[in-house]
């Protein structure tokens, strides 16, 4: 029985206890429609897949390599072997020219604005002058915020020094005209603005085959410098595109499970929602992708659907507002707002959805949510939603049909269903009675 | 007119059987002749039968690159040529290797491991020892040091002679009597994590009863060249000196034999159990 427990408990252990096996990978640091994801393409694995006209990095690299049951995926343990592999990167399209690809010094970043439209890659000297900028730029930043912590802590002492100089003149019947004027012309130090200029920073210069493919199929290989091929380093490449044009999405936020957002990805699709609740929606562009190319765009050894499509969240949209639609048209115009979410003893959900105040209570915060609040009481148990840009023309594939349910449940109607089996015993008790004693 | 209908059918038939026959002769030649032509073979340390730190494996118009081969691991080349070749093993600190290897079309193996010579510890500047003197024997761990100052963890398995000298110790400090002086032996340690690989114990025996005074122990290291002297030759020149000769004297004594062993020398005061 003992043993039996023994060889229970360590069962996990020794399924948790890795493998570690030493492979020539292909590290990626992929575009992934609205950012930069990393995966890696293990020795067992023969085509890497990319986002077809986009910036990829790319490196070689021997690793140690494991398999780890609780997620069903490998791993890489970079901690005792991290060695990349110098040469070209060789790219042959299917039955096209080929290219060669150097290794070279890159960076790249998300200047703030519209979204996945402005990320951009920097090589070689340029890649280090941007790094280098955004680095001065954060010690600046870091340097005044300590110079403001300093002036605001002087400020603070200065003013509450004034105040009791003040309080204590006036109880003494003194004249505090004077010291007024001076706590009035105080002015606390500005707060030094934090650099705003990225939406994702600049990452640290690094090396790699820096890979931009137009959709196709290719064959790639690394090669020395003395024309000699890198074993095990030939592989497919599937560069991949979008199908059609970016259509429009909704993240559907309910106010009761705010965390637990759900997504509407058709035009075709109808929003139901809870009546005893509020909810929020974010509108955003969605590509649509071959879902195992993109599956194993994001872990090289994922398993996908080559039959089915998914779409993908690329960028929310700039300059729109939501309309809410009733049967005669437009009801009334929703603007995109930052919300707050604060924790409460009271209420059902432990939390309410507030307004987010930068200048008030919730200064020094950041919003839990920004998102187009429809307020469900007003417009009736069925509307549609949809954009409308700058103009006030709709946008294509915007509406969206609601349909909001009752969030009381009826709970006479429940009484009655859960009665109706002892009423028909009782009737056919009844009956019955009536035969025997007739 | 039936015998001819007769004869028509077994035609057909035997023809059929043909068709599969053939059929099936085709599927067995594809499934048993490989067209890939592939060579598994594996590379190891001539001194401590493990890893190759770093090696680079050149086959044709190919090569590998291996960083723990020699860790059990076999190597192997697809896409290969059939007919003569040459293997050639390279990494930093050992002397290339070059194994003609004769490849016929499909799976080639060379059952023996290719044993690679280490020829130096690559940016060895010196030797620190650190000691565990917490068991019943002490322990010691040989680091060989860069000149920038880090440890050279990876490197070849050089045949070291390495010899201590034990003596207590007297206020100043200086040696007291000398409780032992001789060669010590040492294992590699092959484990991936470790940070230093030549380890050795000195049994204690010899000197339990130097009372409760501490321990100074004198450490040579001695780095052969491979290619210019033996082991056994590096015994006959050191042994002697080390045990009983006098120490002041040593250095000069063992300069006389720079171009064939590099030596170093490390001392450890004030050891004394925890």
């Amino acid at each position: 029985m003992l043993a039996v427990i023994a060889t229970v408990l360590a069962t996990p252990a020794q399924a948790d206890s890795h493998d570690r096996d030493e492979q020539l990978i292909h590290s990626l640091i992929v575009f992934n429609g609205s950012g930069y994801s990393r995966t890696f393409s293990a020795g067992s694995s023969d085509t890497i897949y990319l986002l077809a006209d986009t910036d990829n990095f790319v490196t070689l690299r021997k690793t140690f390599v494991f398999y780890r049951p609780a997620d069903d995926a490998l791993h890489t343990d970079t901690t005792l072997l991290d060695a990349p592999v110098d040469g070209f990167l060789e790219i042959v399209a299917q039955g096209g020219a080929a290219q060669s690809f150097s290794m070279q010094d890159y960076t790249y970043y998300n200047l703030r604005g519209d979204g996945a439209a402005r990320w951009r890659t920097a090589t070689g000297p340029e890649a280090h002058r941007v790094y280098s900028d955004y680095t001065q730029e954060l010690r600046a930043y870091r340097e005044g915020l300590d110079a403001y912590r300093l002036d605001r802590a002087t400020y603070e002492y200065m003013v509450a020094e004034l105040e009791k100089r003040i309080e204590q003149q006036s109880r003494e019947g003194g004249d505090t005209a004077r010291m007024e004027d001076v706590l009035r012309g105080l002015a606390a130090p500005a707060r030094p603005e934090f650099p705003d200029e990225y939406a994702a920073a600049p990452v640290r210069v690094d090396r790699a085959f820096v890979v931009n493919l137009p959709p196709g199929s290719y064959r790639t290989r690394l090669v020395r410098g003395d024309g000699k091929v890198l074993e095990g380093s030939e592989k497919t490449i599937v560069a991949f595109g979008r199908f059609g044009e970016p259509t429009v999405g909704y993240e559907v936020i309910p106010g009761d499970k705010w965390n637990r957002p759900v997504e509407s990805n058709s035009r075709h699709s109808v929003v139901y929602v809870d009546g005893s609740s509020d909810l929020y929606l974010v509108a955003y562009h969605q590509h649509e992708f071959i879902d195992l190319y993109y599956e194993k765009l994001l872990r090289n050894d994922a398993r996908g659907s080559p039959g089915l499509r998914r779409q993908v969240f690329v960028q929310e949209i700039p300059g729109v507002r939501m309309a809410v639609l009733g049967p005669g048209g437009r009801i009334a115009t929703i603007d995109k707002l930052p919300w707050f979410v604060q924790q409460e003893r009271t209420g059902s959900h432990g939390y309410r959805i507030v307004p987010f105040d930068p200048k008030g209570a919730h200064r020094d915060r950041e919003p839990s949510l920004q998102a187009s609040h429809v307020d469900l009481d007003r417009y009736g148990p069925r509307f549609r939603v949809a954009l409308v840009d700058a103009r006030g023309d709709m946008v294509a594939g915007s509406m969206r049909r609601i349909r909001v349910l009752d969030g009381s449940p009826r709970v006479g109607a429940l009484v009655l269903l859960a009665l109706l089996p002892s009423a028909v015993g009782a009737g056919m008790a009844v009956a019955r009675w009536r035969i025997t004693s007739a | 007119m039936r015998r001819r209908r007769i004869w028509v059918v077994a035609a057909v038939a035997v023809a059929a059987v043909g068709v599969v026959a053939a059929l099936a002769a085709l599927v067995a030649f594809v499934s048993a002749a490989p067209f890939e032509t592939t060579l598994e073979f594996r590379i190891r340390d001539r001194v401590s039968t493990g890893a190759v730190w770093n090696a680079t494996v050149t086959l044709q118009d190919r090569f590998l690159r291996a960083w723990y081969a020699g860790d059990g691991e076999t190597l192997v080349f697809a896409r290969l040529r059939p007919g003569q070749a040459m293997l050639e093993v390279s990494a930093p600190g050992y002397q290339s290797v070059s194994v003609p290897v004769t490849l016929r079309r499909g799976r080639n193996r060379i059952d023996e491991p290719i044993d690679v010579t280490g020829l130096q510890i690559p940016g060895l500047a010196r030797f620190m020892v650190s000691e565990d003197l917490s068991g019943s024997d002490l322990y010691a761990t040989f680091w060989p040091l860069g000149s920038e100052g880090p440890a050279v963890v990876n490197h070849p398995a050089l045949d070291l002679w390495i010899g201590a000298r034990i003596s207590t110790q007297r206020p100043g400090p200086t040696r007291g009597e000398t409780r032992f002086a001789g060669e010590i032996e040492w294992r590699w340690d092959q484990s991936r994590k470790a940070l230093a690989r030549y380890r050795a114990r000195i049994p204690l025996e010899h000197i339990e009863d130097r009372g409760a005074a501490p321990l100074v122990i004198d450490y040579l290291v001695i780095v052969p060249d491979p290619l210019a002297i033996e082991r056994d030759e590096v015994a006959a020149i050191v042994t002697a000196a080390w045990t009983d000769g006098e120490p002041a004297s040593l250095p000069a004594y063992l300069a006389r034999y720079a171009d064939r062993f590099d030596f170093y020398v490390y001392t450890s005061w004030s050891l004394s159990r925890p």
